[in-house]
């Protein structure tokens, strides 16, 4: 496969060269890891009110015990594991919807364009997590599907707009000319002559939407309108926040999944951002 | 027939923000209609439940099988839910006119525009000053990092950056258990103390500032983090431009240069505020629940909890209301200080 290894070397390079795609990608890699081969590590069940209520960590228990005395470290696992599916899932929803609306907008053009573009600006205007919570009210039970479908449908507006600009700016080069005089359909012109183009950018996208879906879920479910039944990280801060975990000074308890939250959508944050710079020369030269 | 481009921008603006208001308020009309389940009887139900488990002190503890049923049609005339769609979506709008959105269900008999009128104050009171303070702040600190590179830029960027992702009501915890649980400057919640009453004394305002801090902080420090980052990108981008180069090439002070500079990253980081303002809006809603500060926010927590829907239906329409409210103002600033709109260059989208 040469062009599976042009890829590996283009990523070694790209590693070596960014810091901050190594920084990025190091602490995201590490949450993977930690949601993936975490529970067979430490298996202790998260669920399971068994031991002291309120300790602080000790060997026995990294990240101490909550008012319950269930475990925070294996909460954290859990949680870290739920919150990384529901926010790729999500992204995966968002991505779809950004790239068809805001790429069809920008190619078609003309009425189909103004429409969707209205609909775009309406979505950005009105507060997501507003919106959110309206929604998610009327769902008595709110299974992890409901709520990615959730944060899919409110999380594409930025996307769709980004992808309708680079669309416009990408439709009057040459190439598209050739593909429209070999009398490829339009529709196939947008979907295998432009967006492979722009495939970089949407990478890019992509990642920021995982990020934005992961803190609108951690904000969903820290107003106890998440997903019902499983863990994420929201929902052990949920619990931190109604439980009154500062009132016991139980820092151990509510830093943990708060910091994981910041460190993770920073990091993808981060990835993007090396990308840009990659993909970007103008933005290479600051820094 | 408008000939000032100013004027066309500003009407072109309002005609949309008044659109996508109709639009937000049908969509929190319509939702509720579409999903599965009976709300009224889910209320009903509730209303029992609760009788039932208070005792027989409660009247609605010995309802029998008619009463219930009775109760239940008085709900669906009460929410007008008996009329044909058509009908219940004429009179919704024509009371979301006159402001009027019925009864709230957990402060029964409270009608929902006056618990809202209660809470909008203390949350624009958040929300206002914090949006102010932080960008004036956040684009200053962006400029000084970007300017002084070296020690400020390693010290200020990094924790730009932490702030501006860290979650708001995450950054309210810290902020309780630093100043509130471990230095105890602070209480630990609440927006004011219950025994508390309103007076112009100096003891009352700082009674409010003590309460008011904390979540002020959580509000402000994560939009300071936003627009010092973009801010820092951009001067450091303008610094590099031609016209910088040619500024210095010629032997301008570096603060004159970085005055130009500044004035032209200003502009994207004015258009960027409204949108920052529909987020910022929603994210104190979750800071508010954390703080017991008396909001909009813990209004909807509340209502969301009750499963109140009129008063879930009146905060919705208020954020709405205010965010859509706050961009127009933006965008009349923003037209304000563009010489480009004023002169008509921006004309056609």
């Amino acid at each position: 496969m040469e062009g599976a290894r042009g890829l590996m070397a283009e990523a070694i390079y790209a590693l070596r060269s960014s810091p901050r795609l190594m920084i990025g990608v190091s602490i995201f890699s590490f949450y993977v890891m930690l949601a993936m081969i975490g529970p067979l590590l430490y298996p202790v069940d998260p669920r399971k009110p068994i031991f002291e209520h309120l300790q602080p960590p000790s060997p026995q228990h990294p990240l101490g015990t909550d008012v319950l005395g269930r475990d925070v470290f294996a909460q954290l696992i859990h949680g870290t594991y739920y919150s990384l599916k529901i926010g790729f899932m999500a992204a995966v929803i968002a991505s779809i919807l950004g790239i068809v609306i805001g790429g069809v907008g920008g190619y078609f053009g003309g009425v189909i364009d103004d429409l969707l573009t209205l609909i775009t600006n309406i979505f950005l205007c009105v507060p997501t997590i507003a919106l959110l919570v309206i929604l998610a009210a009327y769902f008595r039970v709110r299974s992890e599907w409901i709520v990615i479908l959730l944060l899919g449908i409110t999380t594409w507006p930025s996307m769709a707009r980004s992808i309708r600009s680079q669309i416009l700016s990408l439709k009057v080069r040459e190439f598209v000319d050739t593909a429209k005089l070999c009398g490829m359909s339009s529709l196939k012109i947008l979907f295998r002559e432009v967006l492979p183009n722009m495939l970089a950018y949407i990478v890019m996208y992509f990642i920021l939407n995982i990020a934005i879906a992961i803190v609108s879920e951690a904000g969903l479910s820290a107003i106890g309108l998440g997903p019902t039944g499983i863990i994420s990280l929201g929902m052990i801060l949920r619990w931190a926040i109604v439980w009154e975990a500062v009132r016991y000074g139980a820092w151990w308890w509510f830093i943990p999944p708060g910091l994981s939250i910041t460190l993770i959508s920073l990091s993808l944050l981060m990835i993007n951002d090396a990308l840009d710079k990659l993909y970007n020369p103008r933005a290479r030269t600051t820094r | 027939m408008y000939r000032s481009p100013f004027l066309r921008f500003l009407l072109r603006k309002a005609g949309f923000y008044a659109l996508s208001f109709f639009i937000a308020i049908s969509l929190a009309w319509l939702l509720p209609r579409l999903m599965p389940g009976d709300p009224i009887r889910r209320l009903t139900m509730k209303i029992v439940a609760a009788g039932t488990a208070g005792g027989g002190a409660s009247t609605a503890g010995f309802l029998t099988e008619s009463q219930v049923k009775r109760l239940y049609e008085h709900w669906v005339r009460e929410f007008e839910l008996d009329k044909p769609l058509h009908i219940q979506y004429i009179s919704f709008l024509a009371h979301c006119f006159t402001l009027n959105f019925g009864v709230s269900i957990r402060y029964y008999p409270t009608r929902v525009t006056e618990i809202i009128a209660g809470a909008l104050p203390w949350s624009l009171a958040l929300l206002i000053p914090a949006t102010i303070v932080g960008w004036f702040l956040g684009n200053y600190l962006g400029a000084l990092a970007a300017y002084k590179r070296g020690i400020y830029d390693y010290v200020l960027y990094p924790f730009f950056l932490f702030v501006a992702q860290s979650p708001y009501y995450w950054l309210a915890l810290i902020l309780v258990y630093i100043f509130g649980f471990y230095l105890r400057w602070f209480p630990l919640g609440r927006a004011y103390s219950p025994t508390f009453t309103f007076s112009l004394s100096l003891d009352a305002i700082v009674e409010v500032l003590r309460h008011y801090t904390l979540p002020f902080l959580s509000v402000m420090l994560p939009y300071v983090g936003g627009e010092a980052i973009g801010m820092r990108a951009l001067i450091l981008y303008e610094m590099g431009s031609d016209y910088a180069n040619y500024c210095e090439s010629l032997g301008f002070n570096k603060w004159k240069i970085l005055k130009y500079a500044f004035k032209n990253a200003i502009l994207p980081q004015v258009t960027g505020l409204p949108l920052y303002f529909a987020a910022a809006f929603g994210g104190q809603i979750v800071t508010e629940v954390v703080f017991g500060y008396p909001g909009i926010g813990s209004l909807l927590y509340e209502a969301v909890l009750g499963q109140d829907y009129p008063l879930i239906q009146g905060c919705f329409f208020t954020i709405v209301a205010v965010t859509i409210i706050g961009n127009f103002l933006m965008d009349l600033l923003y037209a304000y200080i563009d010489p480009r709109i004023k002169l008509g260059y921006l004309g056609e989208k």
